[in-house]
């Protein structure tokens, strides 16, 4: 398989030493300008980027679909969020998560099967593979690669991140949406002052409390050499471990050695002299770090809405700076019991039980899918701030997937998933249409996403029993 | 001999489904408490594919999916069972051969050991790496681990985890060598790579957890040497250790093995191996001294040195710790450490206006406190956890137990009315834990004591699940598995959702009556929670049961019916006391070995 876009070398990094005396004193209140080259891809144009926003529990259909045909329609009162985006992205209904009804899928939970089939389109794992998980939680890890993986292995862009897994208030351990492979969770971070930190001080070394923070170029070189020095050695380690292990073993230390690859991408990028990093290219906007507030106690449910936008500011300034392409977010997990205390709204999965035809519960149910509808509106409005060379803005660039793990919570069916797809990838995707697909495993939705992100060639995706090739109802 | 009526209690009981099948509408079956992995379970999987077909109880089976669903409980087709298995055969479930210690399980003479643990290499759970990180350094080295908290239970190592490695071990190795004297056993002054070699081999030793190869030595000396480069000796240390910290031999439980002792079958560790085995299960951290030292002189190769250690670990404050994180796992206690998620969250805090993190954490006090009575006064029986009616209270637990307030010492030891409080049942703690939401049938009770204490979990519940628990006894679909739960649920009537007394509901008086149903030894009609504690006490599905959990927790999931059997026998002759089954643990033939991998070829 080939991939439309090769790598480009690009950096996008703070002065190392502002970087360096800032985090002396603590993450500024006060963003620093980062300054990079323009992300471009081969053929000059910005790269694609592919954001999925997981949620669950299902929601009200009914209020959910548009009223009218392909062409002309109506928002359902539950998006009314994303009315002002209504001509930039589609809608679309007919396709199911069939994957969750393959016979040999006997993960005890109904919930996780299309939560972990959902990006993976395959089956999941015996329970007996996942030690350690919450008593209550009964869903295997998902058997295969997950698409926003796939797509960056394939895009091999060279970014800082090859991906990042962002949640807002998820359960620790909570079963993610994401893998690197069978067995291979990605799990989500949910504190936005780390991942602040991770992101925008990348490679560079976190203050050892109450010592001065080096300073000059010299300590700082050292600090990396070690740090690559060290990185060899655990490299040198697990590969003398690797043949005296048994072959299942192996991909657990393969995983690890891409971990360290991954950190090391940064350390090199972070050493690379200023000069490199500082140009800028005309007709680009800046990217630059977001501003992060106090901190905040960011699993506490009533600050979820403030803690949704701040990972909203921090991956779309991640994608602006080319630091990713690549990025899931999840909003509470499979089936989370998430409250919503500034709502008046109580545990949603527990409610979802409920009989959604009546009140309370279906107007509560509605008016969380209309919350989210409110979150996901102020991610694309962090992508549609920046504004890129090919007189796009970051959202027309990018393919923002909204999913839930199932339609409805009474039935807990994976039929007929309410996704919304935002932003047309560069133009890949014809934008504005409610398409009602004839009976689609969900397979073919991740084809289309893969093609969308440039890998042409790629024509199934995860279990190929469950894959008829990609979704033309999209094209 | 079995009774019809046993069968369809077995079957009831027993059935659930496991992962897995060879074709649509052909499925496995897991029978009974018995392990995934045992002899038994390969026998009803071997009936249930169909290989031996004339088997009447997986026609039966069978019939019931196709009748019931996927979800269904076998429980409910109720007669239809009982006419399919008018003779069952002899070797139709585990309740046909009952050892003399009364301990369900293959006969004796069909008693091959599988030895625990699957995989060579395990990666420590965040938990166990801030623990060891703070056994090893020493010297008050903060419970940290910089581990993405998102992490817990993944069986691979992110790039976001390897960089919380790094950061841990970069930010506790500069603090360690600030108190070189204590780090170093010698002065650099006397010949800094001599120095540095004789830490490496030392720090090393406890750092992997076994005495390090020449190579590995001269490796780690070229990164001491590294850091010493245009720094000090000092700095060189701290180098050495920050990579050490970030090794897989650090980073992982490795069990490798040795050649020697090994077949095909299973794979003999090494004393150090066993070392870790016994530290990481009884413990949730890294060897001590003594280990070392056992592991070195060969006494950890033997079952009785292993039990000698095992006594020694579970004795040790440490060892009781690992016992009280046991029981707060197993019943659920666990979530009381996070207020803001589960079950607690989803309380409707218009009805309990006085739950809040505060309150949550004096329940968790309260457990914890139990808990630790129960183990060091009680001789860990099975029996002062599940009846003594003993709380631990301040102000606001006094007021929701409906004690007198206790003076000035917090948390003081409170003898509730017996009558209405037993155990750990009665805790405000597990009563709030389990339950959820307007949860007005008490479900997740129910769910708790069949998980727990009956390892008899019903099925996973279908897709369309009316909103009113009342009602599902009455709904044929729902009956199979609420008949299960909700009879259960229903003794605990006299608990509000926060663990409150109380003796009527809008203006009636309270029901508390319950009954037991499909268990193997329980079943029948009570009253009220002390009732069924007492119950379940006399019960040996229960003792099984608390024997699975407890085999889970210390050797991580796998577990065999012949070790199970044996365990549980010394449990039993000890009068179920938890730290007897800690060492019995460690007195069966399979300890010291480990499952070869599917593919592992051995030397």
């Amino acid at each position: 398989m080939t991939t439309t876009l090769k790598p480009a070398r690009r950096a996008a990094f703070l002065s190392r030493r502002k970087l360096l005396r800032s985090l002396g004193v603590g993450i500024p209140a006060v963003a620093l300008p980062v300054l990079r080259s323009s992300p471009l891809n081969a053929a000059g144009a910005p790269p694609a980027r592919l954001l999925v926003l997981m949620t669950a529990n299902g929601t009200i259909l009914d209020n959910w679909k548009p009223v009218g045909s392909a062409a002309s329609y109506t928002m359902g009162p539950l998006l009314q969020p994303l009315e002002r985006y209504k001509a930039r992205m589609n809608l679309l209904q007919g396709v199911h998560v069939s994957v969750t009804a393959k016979p040999t899928n006997t993960s005890p939970d109904p919930h996780g099967k299309p939560w972990g089939g959902m990006l993976t389109g395959r089956e999941l794992l015996d329970l007996k593979l996942r030690p350690n998980r919450a008593p209550d939680d009964k869903a295997g890890f998902a058997s295969g690669i997950s698409v926003d993986q796939y797509i960056a292995s394939k895009l091999a862009s060279g970014t800082v991140f090859p991906s990042l897994s962002v949640g807002v208030q998820v359960p620790p351990g909570s079963l993610p949406a994401s893998y690197t492979g069978a067995n291979q969770p990605v799990f989500p971070e949910n504190n936005p002052f780390e991942l602040y930190k991770r992101v925008f001080a990348s490679g560079v070394p976190s203050p050892t409390p109450g010592s001065a923070p080096a300073t000059d170029d010299t300590a700082l070189k050292k600090l990396l050499a070690e740090r690559k020095s060290i990185l060899d050695h655990t490299r040198g380690d697990l590969i003398a471990l690797m043949p005296k292990l048994p072959s299942e073993e192996r991909t657990r230390v393969e995983r690890h050695l891409t971990s360290l690859r991954e950190i090391e991408q940064r350390l090199v990028l972070t050493a690379a002299p200023s000069s490199q990093l500082s140009s800028t290219s005309a007709g680009v906007a800046s990217c630059s770090r977001p501003s992060q507030g106090a901190t905040i106690a960011h699993m506490d449910h009533n600050n979820f809405p403030k803690v949704a936008d701040l990972q909203a500011d921090i991956l779309a300034a991640a994608f602006a700076c080319d630091l990713t392409r690549v990025a899931v977010l999840t909003y509470s997990g499979s089936v989370n019991n998430q409250t919503f205390p500034f709502l008046g709204i109580g545990g949603h999965h527990n409610m979802s039980h409920g009989d959604d035809t009546k009140e309370p519960v279906r107007g509560r149910m509605g008016a969380i899918t209309k919350f989210h509808a409110e979150r996901f509106a102020y991610v694309l409005d962090r992508l549609d701030s920046y504004r890129e060379g090919n007189g796009r803005t970051l959202l027309d660039n990018s393919l923002a997937l909204w999913t839930n793990e199932i339609s409805r919570g009474p039935d807990h069916s994976y039929r007929n998933i309410p996704f919304v797809l935002a932003g047309s990838a560069g133009g890949s995707l014809k934008t504005g249409r409610y398409i009602v697909a004839n009976n689609k495993p969900h397979n073919d939705l991740l084809v289309t996403i893969c093609q969308a992100m440039g890998l042409k060639d790629v024509t199934t995706f995860g279990d190929p029993q469950y894959c008829t090739g990609p979704l033309t109802d999209l094209a | 001999m079995r009774t019809q009526r046993g069968i369809f209690a077995v079957t009831c009981r027993m059935v659930a489904k496991l992962p897995g099948s060879i074709a649509p509408g052909v499925f496995f079956y897991r029978v009974g408490h018995l392990p995934a992995n045992s002899s038994m379970m390969v026998l009803a999987r071997r009936r249930d594919c169909g290989r031996t077909a004339s088997l009447p109880i997986h026609l039966a089976l069978t019939a019931a999916w196709a009748w019931l669903g996927p979800t269904g409980c076998v429980g409910s087709i109720g007669d239809q069972v009982d006419q399919a298995l008018d003779d069952p055969p002899a070797d139709v479930g585990p309740a046909a051969a009952v050892s003399p210690a009364g301990v369900p399980g293959p006969t004796a003479a069909a008693c091959v050991e599988a030895p625990p643990g699957v995989s060579p290499l395990r990666r420590l759970t965040n938990d166990e790496h801030a623990r060891t990180l703070a056994l090893l350094l020493g010297d008050g080295t903060p419970l940290v681990t910089k581990l993405s908290e998102a992490e817990q239970g993944s069986p691979v190592v992110s790039a976001p985890w390897a960089e919380g490695a790094m950061n841990a071990a970069e930010e506790l190795a500069a603090r360690a060598v600030k108190k070189l004297g204590a780090l170093v056993p010698c002065a650099p002054s006397s010949g800094e790579e001599a120095c540095a070699r004789k830490f490496i081999e030392a720090f090393g030793t406890r750092a992997y957890r076994r005495p390090l190869s020449s190579s590995e030595v001269t490796r780690l000396l070229a990164m001491f040497t590294l850091g010493r480069s245009g720094a000090d000796f000092a700095h060189g240390i701290e180098v050495v250790v920050r990579t050490m910290l970030q090794s897989p031999h650090f980073l992982y439980r490795v069990e490798l093995g040795g050649s020697e002792g090994s077949t095909a079958e299973r794979v003999k560790l090494t004393p150090y191996e066993v070392a870790s085995r016994l530290s990481y299960g009884l413990w949730g951290s890294m060897p001590d001294e003594t280990l070392f030292v056992a592991a070195a002189d060969g006494r950890l190769g033997k079952p009785d040195g292993m039990a000698e250690q095992a006594r020694r670990l579970v004795a040790d404050p440490r060892g009781h710790l690992s016992l009280r994180r046991f029981h707060e796992r197993w019943l659920g206690l666990a979530a009381l450490a996070s207020p803001l998620t589960g079950a607690l969250a989803s309380k409707d805090r218009s009805v309990y206006k006085e739950l809040d993190e505060a309150l949550v954490d004096d329940m968790r006090k309260d457990v914890a406190s139990f808990l630790d009575f129960v183990l060091a006064e009680r001789n860990g029986r099975l029996e002062a956890l599940l009846t003594a009616p003993i709380a631990f209270t301040n102000a606001r637990l006094a007021t929701l137990y409906g004690t007198p307030p206790p003076g000035a010492g917090l948390f003081a030891r409170t003898n509730l009315d017996p009558t209405r409080r037993s155990g750990i049942l009665t805790s405000a703690g597990f009563l709030a834990v389990h339950t959820k939401a307007d949860d007005r049938a008490a479900i997740h009770r129910g769910v708790a004591v069949r998980e727990s204490l009956l390892c008899a979990p019903p099925p996973a519940p279908p897709g369309d699940i009316p909103d009113t628990p009342e009602v599902v006894l009455d709904n044929g679909a729902c009956k199979a598995c609420h008949q299960l739960i909700n009879p259960i649920g229903a003794g605990f009537a006299h608990y509000d959702g926060i663990g409150r007394w109380r003796s009527t509901e809008g203006g009636n008086p309270i029901d508390a009556r319950g009954e037991l149903i499909g268990t193997e030894d329980v079943d029948g009609e009570f009253r009220g929670v002390p009732t069924l504690a007492r119950r379940l006490l006399g019960s040996r599905q229960v003792r099984d049961c608390v024997v699975t959990h407890f085999v889970e927790f210390v050797l991580g999931g796998v577990e065999d019916a012949c070790a199970h059997r044996k365990v549980a026998s010394a449990y039993v002759a000890t009068g179920m006391d938890i730290r007897e089954l800690a060492i019995a643990m460690t007195r069966t033939d399979s300890f010291g070995y480990r499952r070869p991998s599917p593919g592992e070829t051995r030397p």
